[in-house]
C-alpha cells in the first residue's frame, strides 16, 4: 500500500530539483521550466492531501481539487504571460540570459 | 511488494530523473522534451491518486499547450545560447548543498505529523461523483464561484496581455 | 460453458478462461488483472495495425474508382496483395538518417504518433460489455491524446535538421492544435447531453442517437476530426507539390512506415469515435444481450463513416493555410459555441417535457443555427465578390469574359 508519506517525499523532491533549476540555469527559459516543476510538485502534494481528506472523511473533499485546478490555471497564465516577455526582452537586446537584464530602462 | 507500490516507484522514479535531466542539460531543447517526460510522469502519479480528471487535465493543458508554448519559444530564441558556453552560473556548488540540506530539514519535519505514514487506499467514489462535485463546487454561491471566475479573469487578461507584450510592433 | 455461450461474447469468454487459469497458478488477484489488461492492449494495437493493411488497401481502390481509374489491381485479384507487397518493401528499405540529426527526437517521434493514435482504441466501449478500460474521464482522455500527437510531429520536424520540415512541422501543429477547440466545444455538448465524461455511459444515453439530436454538432465534429487528422481537403503539411512530404521528409523506411501507417489507421479510429458518440456505438437490435453483435455495429457504423471521409479525400481540392485557420477560427469555433450555449438553454427549458419534444426541439435548434450561419457565409461572399469587382482597375482576363468586347464588366 502506498502511503501519504511517499506522495509528500516525492513532492519535496521535485520541488526542490525545480528550486535549484530556479536558481542555477542563466537562460531565463530554463528557469521558466523549473517554475513548471515546482508548480506540479505543488499539485501532487495538494492531491495526495485530497485523497488523505477525502478517505479520512468519505466525502468528496471539493476544496481540494478546486485548489489544485487554480493552480494549472495561474501554471498556463504565468507560463503564457512569462514566454510572451522574454519573447519581447529579446528583440531589443538580443540576448535571453537573466543576468544581462538587469537595466530597468528601455 | 503489490502491484501499487510498484508503479509508485517506477514513476517516481521516471519522474525524478527527468526533473534533473531538465536543468541539467545544456540543449534546451532536450531539456524541453524532458520536462514533457516529467509533466507525464506527474499525470501518472495523478492517476495513481485517484484524480483521474486532473490526470487528463495535466496532459491536456500543460503537455498539449503549455510545453508546446515552450518548445515554440526555445525555438524562436535559438542561435543566442550557444550550446558550448556554460549553462550553469557560479552558485551552483552552494545551490547543491542548500538544496539536500533543505529536503532534509523538510523531511524530518514533516515526518513528525501524525498522518504522515498513513496508507492511502482506493477511494470508493463511483463514475462521474468526484468530476461532479468539482463542478458544483465551481458554481455554487457557497463553493468556490468567486475563485472560479477570477480565474478565468486571469486567463483572458494573460491572454491579451500576452498577444500585446509580443506583437511585432515595427510591422505597424 | 456451452458453445452458444462462448459465441454470445467471445472475448470474454477467453479472458474469463484465462483469469481463472492464472488464479489456479497461484498468481495474485491484482497480477493477474495487470497480465490479461496487458495481453488485451497487446492483442488490440497488434490488430489494429494489421488492420491498417486492409484499410489502405480500400482506400486507394476507392479514391481510384473516384478518380476515374482503377487502382491496385495487378498484385493478386483485385490487388488485395498490394499492402502486403508495400509493407515488404517498406521493411527492407535502408534507413537513410541524413547528417546532423538530433537522434532523440528523429527516432522517437513515429513511436510518438503511432502511440497517440493507438492509445484512443483504450477507450472505445466495443461492445456491451467489452472496453480496454471504463475512464470516467474518457472524452478529455481523448482530447489529451492528440495533443501528444503534435508533439510527435514537433520532435520530427525538429530533429529532421531540414528548414522545410521544420516549417511543415510548424503548420501541422498549428492546425492540429487549432481544430481541438471546436471538437472540445462539440464533446462537452454531448457530454451534456449524456451527464458523464464517460464512453461506455454515453453510447448507453443515446436512446436517440446524438446525431438526431445534434446535426451540427455532427457535422462540426466531422470537419474538425478530418482536419484533426490532416488528411484532404487539410493535408496541406503534406502536399506532395508544396513542401515536398512535410514533416516527414527525412525519414525513410520503416520510420515513414510508421507515419504512413499513423495517417491511415488515424482516419478509422475518428471515425471510431464518431460512430460511438455520434451514432450509438454498439447499439443495436440485439446488441444488448449478444455483445458479438454489439463489435459488428460499431464496425459497420465507423466504417461508413470512414467511407465519408474517403469521398470527401477523392473530391475536395486543397485548403491554404490562412483558408484552413479562417475556417476554424471565424467560422467553426464561433458556431460551437453558439450551439453550446443554445443546447444549454433550451435543454433547461425543456427538461420537463416528454423525451419527443426534446428530441424536436433540438433538431429545429440545430438547423435554425445551420441556416444562420449559412446565411452569414452567404452575405460575406457577396461582400467579398463586390469588393473584388469594384478594387479592379484594369481588365483581367478570366475564362468568362474572354469573348466580350468590353472586358471591364466582371
Amino acid at each position: 500500500m502506498v502511503s501519504l508519506s511517499w506522495y509528500l517525499i516525492l513532492a519535496a523532491a521535485l520541488f526542490l530539483i525545480g528550486v535549484y533549476g530556479v536558481i542555477v540555469r542563466r537562460n531565463s527559459i530554463a528557469i521558466l521550466m523549473g517554475v513548471e516543476l515546482m508548480l506540479n510538485a505543488v499539485n501532487i502534494n495538494i492531491l495526495a492531501f485530497w485523497h488523505y481528506h477525502t478517505q479520512l472523511n468519505g466525502v468528496v473533499n471539493v476544496s481540494g481539487m478546486v485548489f489544485a485546478a487554480i493552480v494549472i490555471i495561474a501554471a498556463a497564465a504565468e507560463a503564457a504571460v512569462g514566454l510572451a516577455l522574454i519573447i519581447s526582452v529579446f528583440r531589443r537586446k538580443n540576448s535571453i540570459v537573466a543576468a544581462e537584464m538587469n537595466v530597468l530602462k528601455g | 511488494m503489490n502491484v501499487q507500490q510498484v508503479i509508485f516507484i517506477s514513476f517516481a522514479l521516471v519522474t525524478v530523473f527527468a526533473a534533473i535531466m531538465v536543468v541539467s542539460l545544456r540543449n534546451l531543447f532536450h531539456a524541453a522534451l524532458w520536462l514533457i517526460v516529467a509533466l507525464l510522469g506527474v499525470a501518472s502519479i495523478f492517476a495513481l491518486l485517484g484524480a483521474s480528471f486532473f490526470a487528463a487535465v495535466q496532459i491536456l493543458v500543460y503537455i498539449g499547450a503549455i510545453a508546446i508554448l515552450l518548445i515554440f519559444a526555445v525555438m524562436l530564441t535559438r542561435n543566442i545560447m550557444s550550446d558550448e558556453t556554460t549553462q550553469t552560473n557560479r552558485a551552483w556548488g552552494l545551490a547543491v548543498i542548500l538544496v539536500v540540506v533543505i529536503f532534509f530539514i523538510i523531511v524530518s519535519q514533516i515526518s513528525t505529523w501524525s498522518g504522515f505514514s498513513q496508507p492511502l487506499t482506493d477511494l470508493p467514489l463511483s463514475g462521474q461523483e468526484s468530476i461532479l462535485a468539482l463542478g458544483k463546487g465551481f458554481v455554487s454561491p457557497n463553493g468556490f464561484a468567486l475563485p472560479f471566475e477570477t480565474a478565468s479573469v486571469l486567463l483572458l487578461a494573460a491572454l491579451l496581455g500576452g498577444v500585446y507584450i509580443a506583437m511585432d510592433r515595427e510591422k505597424e | 460453458m456451452n458453445f452458444i455461450d462462448f459465441l454470445k461474447d467471445p472475448i470474454m469468454a477467453i479472458a474469463e478462461w484465462l483469469g481463472n487459469l492464472l488464479s489456479t497458478w497461484g498468481v495474485s488477484d491484482s497480477w493477474s488483472t495487470f497480465i490479461l489488461y496487458f495481453l488485451g492492449a497487446a492483442v488490440l494495437g497488434t490488430l489494429a495495425l494489421l488492420l491498417t493493411l486492409i484499410f489502405i488497401w480500400a482506400e486507394r481502390k476507392i479514391i481510384g474508382r473516384l478518380q476515374d481509374r482503377f487502382g491496385p489491381n495487378r498484385v493478386g485479384p483485385w490487388g488485395i496483395f498490394q499492402s502486403v507487397a508495400d509493407m515488404v518493401k517498406i521493411f527492407i528499405k535502408e534507413h537513410i538518417i541524413p547528417d546532423g540529426v538530433d537522434p532523440v527526437p528523429y527516432h522517437l517521434a513515429p513511436v510518438i504518433v503511432v502511440a497517440s493514435v493507438l492509445m484512443v482504441l483504450a477507450i472505445v466501449p466495443l461492445s456491451s460489455t467489452l472496453a480496454g478500460s471504463d475512464l470516467n474521464v474518457a472524452v478529455l482522455f481523448l482530447l489529451a491524446v492528440g495533443g501528444l500527437g503534435e508533439i510527435g510531429i514537433i520532435m520530427a520536424g525538429w530533429g529532421s535538421n531540414n528548414k522545410y520540415a521544420l516549417l511543415s512541422a510548424f503548420r501541422a501543429s498549428a492546425q492540429m492544435i487549432s481544430y481541438e477547440i471546436p471538437m472540445a466545444i462539440v464533446l462537452l455538448i454531448t457530454v451534456l447531453l449524456s451527464g458523464s465524461m464517460s464512453m461506455s455511459d454515453i453510447v448507453r444515453a443515446q436512446e436517440v442517437p446524438f446525431i438526431i439530436l445534434l446535426p451540427l454538432g455532427a457535422l462540426i465534429f466531422f470537419i474538425a476530426s478530418i482536419a484533426e487528422n490532416g488528411r484532404a481537403p487539410f493535408d496541406l503539411a503534406e502536399a506532395e507539390s508544396e513542401l515536398v512530404a512535410g514533416f516527414n521528409v527525412e525519414y525513410s523506411g520503416l520510420k515513414f512506415g510508421m507515419f504512413y501507417v499513423a495517417d491511415f489507421l488515424r482516419a478509422f479510429i475518428s471515425a471510431v469515435i464518431f460512430a460511438t458518440i455520434f451514432l450509438g456505438g454498439w447499439r443495436g437490435p440485439g446488441a444488448e444481450t449478444i455483445p458479438a453483435l454489439g463489435i459488428i455495429y460499431l464496425v459497420i457504423k465507423s466504417l461508413f463513416v470512414w467511407f465519408l471521409g474517403v469521398w470527401i479525400r477523392g473530391s475536395l481540392p486543397r485548403y491554404r493555410i490562412d483558408q484552413m485557420m479562417m475556417i476554424n477560427w471565424k467560422f467553426l469555433t464561433p458556431l460551437a459555441i453558439l450551439l453550446l450555449v443554445l443546447v444549454m438553454l433550451t435543454g433547461k427549458l425543456v427538461d420537463n417535457a416528454g423525451s419527443f419534444i426534446q428530441v424536436v426541439t433540438m433538431l429545429v435548434l440545430n438547423f435554425i443555427l445551420l441556416a444562420f450561419a449559412v446565411w452569414v457565409l452567404r452575405r460575406r461572399e457577396k461582400r467579398e465578390k463586390i469588393a473584388e469587382i469594384g478594387s479592379r482597375s484594369r481588365p483581367v482576363a478570366r475564362p468568362d469574359n474572354i469573348l466580350k468586347n468590353n472586358m471591364m464588366e466582371g
